[in-house]
Order: C-alpha cells, then structure tokens, then sequence
C-alpha cells in the first residue's frame, strides 16, 4: 500500500466486529512502533498489548471515550525518569504519539481499524495493568476489525494551517 | 409503571466507572465533552434497563437510545445537529413524561 494512501484511508474506527487478532499481526504493529523515531533515539516507550476479555472489560469501563469493545488494545506508555523536566516530558508525548500513528497506519494496512484515545482514567488503567509508578500510560490504541466504514471528518484548508515563508504569509498551491 | 427499578450490580458498577472517570477527564476536557458524557451515561443506563428487565419492552426507551446513539459522535463533525439532537432528547422526554403523568393521574 502507498503510504500516502495509507495516510489518507486511515479513519478512526470505533465499531468492531468480535474478531480476534492474532499473535503475527500484532507483533506486526508492535515492529511498526518500534521502528519509530524518538527524542535522542531513547526510545522510553513501553507498550502494553491487552488481549484477556476482562481486562480488556475493565479498561473499556474507565475508558469514557471508547465506544465499544475492541478486539485488543495496545496501552502506550513512557517510562519517566523521575524528575522529569518539561523537555522530557514533551518528549514522552512526542514519541508516544508518533510510535501511535505508526501502529495505526501499520494496521490500517492490513485491514485492522484502529482509534487513539485519551478520554481514559490513567490512574485507573495504571492500577488495572499494575504499571510501576514511574510509568505513565499516555495513550491507548483501539484495535480490531472495523465494522463501519465513516466518512473522514473534514479536515481545514492548506491554506488555513500553511503558510509560506513567514507565518501569515499565504500558502498558495 | 414499575414501583422501583433495579439494575444488576454488574451494570451499577460499570455506570459508577463511568461517571467517576468522567467526573476525573472532564477536569481538564474541552467542556462539551460534558454534556456528550451525560448522554452517554444515559444510553448506557437505557442499555441495562432494557437488558432482559422489566423494561425490556419499553418501546418509548429504545427509541430514544436509538436515536442518540445513532447521532452522538456528530459531536465531533457536526456541532449543530449534535445540539439539536439534545434538545429533541430532552423535548421527547417532557412529552413521554407528561403523558404518563396524564395517564397515572386519571387511573388513580
Ligand atoms: C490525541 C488524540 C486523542 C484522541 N482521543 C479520542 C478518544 O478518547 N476517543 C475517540 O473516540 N477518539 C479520539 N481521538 C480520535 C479523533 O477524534 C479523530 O482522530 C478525529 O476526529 C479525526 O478523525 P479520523 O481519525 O477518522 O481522521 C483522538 C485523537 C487524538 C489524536
């Protein structure tokens, strides 16, 4: 698949069919998370894939901005030096997104739908996963075979967010 | 119209997690995010109310689950249809509501 097509299909899926996925294509999208750049190349990233029906049952019950059931749920989380400066931690969210978006397109690739969600309880999904206190769950991907096709929402104009040269000055295409 | 409702510990349970992580998000969330978590909460509490209870029947309750749910997430493409669809949640409401306080009122 052409990566821009791939870019551009992707849609945030929020209705699953009760399919399974399996070992191979997750580890799939774990290699795409993997291969992901970061800040320095520290690479603080941990990824939680949670497959059991009650655990999946019990993220979904603290997670108010996931819809419905998925099929799997990869939690991904930073491993926090403590004491932290704020250029670590915008590293933490930096590269726990761009690692994000890799899984989705990944998925998106071989059939498997995907939402990013924020709207979850971390404390609750810390205590549920038992992560250790100085990991953070910073971001968790739906994952399981789409049972809708949505329209994509709309997205603004280039010439609304690009600008050329000097912000402000228009982009023209 | 049933004296007193109940519904299965499991189901209060899972509308507890609900509220209180929402009551938790909504701290820092965009505040429109609010009033989509309150009807969210209700389809959901619609959900267990229906599920093989007294209620299962209630024409009146499934529809309304029906309709948010089918229109909820425009919330997030379609912000004026999203409005009206609280308004028109909350007028169909006061009209079942008052019909069957018309109807309790003449069979007492
Ligand atoms: C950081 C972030 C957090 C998000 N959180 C949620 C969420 O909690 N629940 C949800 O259903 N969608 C969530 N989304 C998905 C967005 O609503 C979605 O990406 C946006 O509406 C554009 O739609 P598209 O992904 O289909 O292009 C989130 C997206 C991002 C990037």
């Amino acid at each position: 698949m052409d990566v821009f097509d791939a870019i551009k299909g992707r849609r945030s899926i929020r209705q699953f069919t009760d399919e399974p996925i399996g070992k191979e294509e997750l580890e799939r999208l774990l290699e795409a998370a993997r291969w992901a750049p970061s800040g320095g190349n520290q690479q603080n990233w941990r990824f939680v894939v949670v497959t059991s029906p009650p655990q999946r049952e019990l993220i979904r019950k603290f997670a108010p901005g996931i819809f419905a059931m998925p099929a799997a749920f990869i939690v991904i989380c930073a491993d926090k030096e403590p004491d932290a400066n704020p250029w670590k931690e915008a590293l933490y969210v930096a590269d726990c997104s761009i690692a994000a978006q890799n899984i989705m397109l990944a998925a998106y690739e071989i059939g498997i739908g995907t939402c990013v969600a924020l709207s979850y309880a971390k404390v609750a999904v810390s205590e549920i996963l038992d992560l250790p206190e100085n990991v953070e769950p910073m971001l968790v991907v739906t994952l399981g075979y789409p049972a809708e096709d949505p329209e994509p929402p709309p997205r603004l104009e280039l010439n609304e967010i690009a600008f050329m040269d000097e912000y402000g000055k228009e982009w023209v295409s | 119209m049933t004296e007193r409702m109940v519904v299965s510990e499991e189901d209060l349970y899972e509308i507890l997690a609900f509220l209180f992580s929402s009551a938790h998000l909504l701290v820092n969330e965009p505040h429109l995010y609010g009033t989509f978590r309150l009807i969210d909460a209700a389809t959901r509490l619609i959900g267990c109310a229906l599920e093989g209870g007294e209620l299962e029947d209630d024409k009146f309750l499934r529809q309304l689950k029906e309709d948010v749910d089918s229109r909820k997430l425009l919330l997030m493409t379609d912000e004026e249809t999203y409005f009206q669809l609280l308004e028109d949640a909350t007028r169909e409401m006061a009209k079942e509501m008052k019909t069957r306080a018309v109807a309790n009122k003449s069979s007492s």
